[in-house]
């Protein structure tokens, strides 16, 4: 396999606050290869969004630490970035979609004017020196809201945010994402706040446009259900670490770690009797100021030993491509 | 009607002024200040110790719906029937004695809870209503309180100090204290997490059992209905589309709506890739719907009849009611 776009070694963020210390990342270890579409799944709280903010290098700096690791892009560790590097690195080689589009888009901007931006920098980082009005901008502007299916471009582009609706606005954010040709697309929760119908939509769109850029994407969400469609690798979150990392279907197939069990579990199925009890997690999600030693998952598994409480479980190869953190997977 | 109806909607409308509203229709002309069709025209019965879902997606009306069933919003025109006995009109004082027989759960326990009253008193409150008994109330509370899983020792507790899976439990206990003969339950699980929304759901049945009562469970996730639900009614724009018992609904369905949004549930399968049916088009603003039936402007079986005339809500099939033209599966 060619170079992977992006490796997360050993990464820990620390969020220093008048509560304590709250342990957002535990030794994370992600790889991205070329053209890959990573699924993150987690419940809220686990880490899901640190992970995108640390790599985009957006981590509120006065009371976030990183202890350990290191984030490899392009053979180089963006850690040691200085603001004006991660500057250049961010919106054209590795660019972010939210999860609600509305406060990610300038309300007092024309859609077609944020989108200029995105356009001219991209020209402009290639050598081209255009203007954000110039001919060449507006025509890729164009281009741009027609590939991501928005209804007459043309005077699309004169109106602002507040007139489209919520699937619309994605498009938008998705065509800013896309537009500089990124290597990487971190994309948190983006159909999360969408009507289903809007979902099959947006998800659609994100999967064609990613092909055709050939981008590889990092795709948070705490819908399993979501990630099974577009992933092709998944990994999943609890507690500020990673419990079990598989190909998609594997997951789904062969999910190993108690709590990606459990998860699968606790969806409604269709063929399950209605009515009847669903399988629920005892507990609920540590705080992260308190994660319990050992596994962090021990006090709600239903599969736990005396060892769980006390040693933390490491990430291990049980078979090709299958990681996972559980010592009833460890080989004696 | 049978005798075992809890509760009976006559073409309930309820309008909302949208004054000073502007926006350009389809055609390009300008439209000023109207009303917003928010719920236009909804017959529904509910049965004693059953479950109706209601499923739609955001702008349909599912919330506006509920508030009008709760009379926190008159109804423009149409009936609302308790027990057999009209409630639409009723006086303040009247109303107040029947309230105690309808609760409201919703679906933020974040913004639901008095942040300055501790859980007992929040669960208190409507027990006030019914009785002046001091020694009653607190035994009630305790005992609706463990009920929902809590523990006695969380009683004097205020609403920041539990996780959002026990608001949720707090706000089933208010909704309970009163034994109410009919809950509505607006998005209960949407702002919960997976491992959660399994609990609450698990919950909420088996008070089901327990209180015999009936549920108006509204939602977004058709699956969470589907499992929770006897009966399910689509919502689009303001009307219900389609009824019936959920199986029949579920893997019949009879309007394409109800098709499209069954289809373009996401499958925790990856091997279900590509099965997902996709809509075209956005849902048309409430303020304007369109002519005739409203799904014709996004629906791949319309014809002219569809722009012209509105299908009525009929039955198709035994118990199983459609609003179509042209249904599916007939």
């Amino acid at each position: 396999m060619s170079q992977p776009v992006l490796e997360v070694h050993d990464l820990s963020v620390v969020f220093e606050t008048f509560e304590g210390r709250y342990s957002a990342l535990n030794n994370i270890d992600v790889t991205i290869n070329p053209s890959e579409v990573i699924g993150l799944v987690g419940e809220s709280g686990c880490g899901k969004s640190t992970l995108a903010l640390a790599v985009m290098g957006l981590l509120p700096r006065s009371h976030a630490k990183i202890p350990s690791g290191s984030i490899t892009f392009k053979g180089k560790n963006l850690l040691s970035y200085t603001d004006k590097e991660m500057e250049q690195v961010r919106g054209t080689d590795i660019s972010m979609i939210f999860q609600e589009p509305l406060t990610s888009l300038d309300p007092l901007f024309t859609i077609g004017d944020q989108l200029s931006e995105t356009i001219q920098i991209k020209l402009q980082r290639s050598g081209q020196s255009v203007g954000w009005n110039s001919r060449k901008v507006k025509a890729e502007v164009l281009d741009w809201m027609k590939r991501v299916g928005l209804a007459d471009p043309q005077s699309a582009m004169e109106r602002y945010p507040h007139e489209f609706s919520g699937g619309m606005r994605q498009r938008v954010m998705i065509a800013m994402a896309l537009a500089a040709e990124p290597k990487l697309m971190l994309a948190d929760e983006p159909t999360s706040a969408l009507d289903v119908t809007t979902q099959v939509q947006i998800l659609r769109l994100v999967k064609s446009l990613v092909s055709q850029v050939k981008a590889s994407v990092l795709f948070i969400s705490h819908d399993l259900a979501v990630v099974a469609q577009i992933a092709d690798r998944v990994a999943v979150m609890y507690a500020g670490m990673i419990v079990e990392e598989a190909s998609v279907n594997e997951i789904f197939e062969n999910p190993l770690h108690p709590y990606t069990n459990a998860l699968l579990a606790s969806f409604p199925k269709e063929k399950e009797v209605k009515k009847t009890k669903l399988t629920s997690i005892p507990g609920t999600v540590p705080n992260l100021t308190r994660i319990p030693p050992g596994c962090p998952f021990h006090p709600r598994c239903s599969f736990v030993k005396d060892v769980c409480s006390t040693t933390r479980p490491e990430l291990r190869e049980t078979s090709a491509g299958h990681r996972v953190a559980c010592v009833l997977y460890d080989k004696p | 009607m049978s005798d075992t109806g809890l509760l009976r909607l006559e073409g309930i409308v309820t309008h909302f002024p949208a004054k000073g509203a502007m926006f350009y229709s389809e055609t390009g002309a300008l439209v000023t200040g109207t009303t917003i069709h928010a719920v236009d025209g909804v017959d529904l019965s509910l049965d004693r110790n059953t479950t109706l879902g209601i499923v739609g997606e955001s702008g349909c009306g599912k919330t506006t719906l509920a508030r009008t069933i709760l009379l926190m919003i008159k109804p423009t025109s149409g009936r609302l029937y308790f027990e057999g006995r009209e409630i639409t009109n009723l006086s303040y004082g009247d109303l107040a004695k029947i309230r105690p027989n309808l609760q409201m759960i919703f679906q933020d326990p974040f913004s639901s809870l008095d942040p300055r009253m501790r859980a007992k008193d929040i669960i208190a409150e409507p027990l006030t209503v019914v009785t002046n008994d001091r020694e009653k109330v607190k035994k009630r509370v305790l005992e609706v309180f463990e009920q929902v899983g809590l523990t006695a020792d969380q009683l004097n507790r205020f609403p920041n100090e539990f996780s959002g899976g026990q608001r949720q439990r707090i706000a089933v206990a208010r909704a309970l204290a009163t034994r109410p003969k009919l809950v509505i339950l607006d998005e209960p699980t949407s702002a919960l997490d997976a491992s959660i929304q399994a609990q609450i759901l698990n919950l909420l049945l088996d008070i089901q059992e327990e209180y015999k009562v009936s549920y108006l469970f509204i939602s977004h996730n058709v699956s969470v209905v589907r499992h929770m639900s006897d009966r399910i009614a689509v919502m689009y724009l303001g009307k219900v589309v389609e009824e019936g018992p959920v199986e029949d609904l579920m893997t019949k369905p009879k309007h394409p709506y109800t098709a499209a949004l069954i289809s373009s549930i996401p499958k925790p399968n990856p091997k279900a890739r590509g099965e997902m049916a996709e809509i075209r088009g956005e849902t048309p603003s409430p303020i304007n719907p369109p002519s005739g039936c409203r799904y014709h402007t996004r629906c791949p079986y319309a014809t002219k009849l569809c722009s012209d005339k509105e299908p009525p809500l009929q039955e198709a099939e035994l118990s199983h009611h459609v609003a179509c033209h042209y249904p599916l599966n007939a």
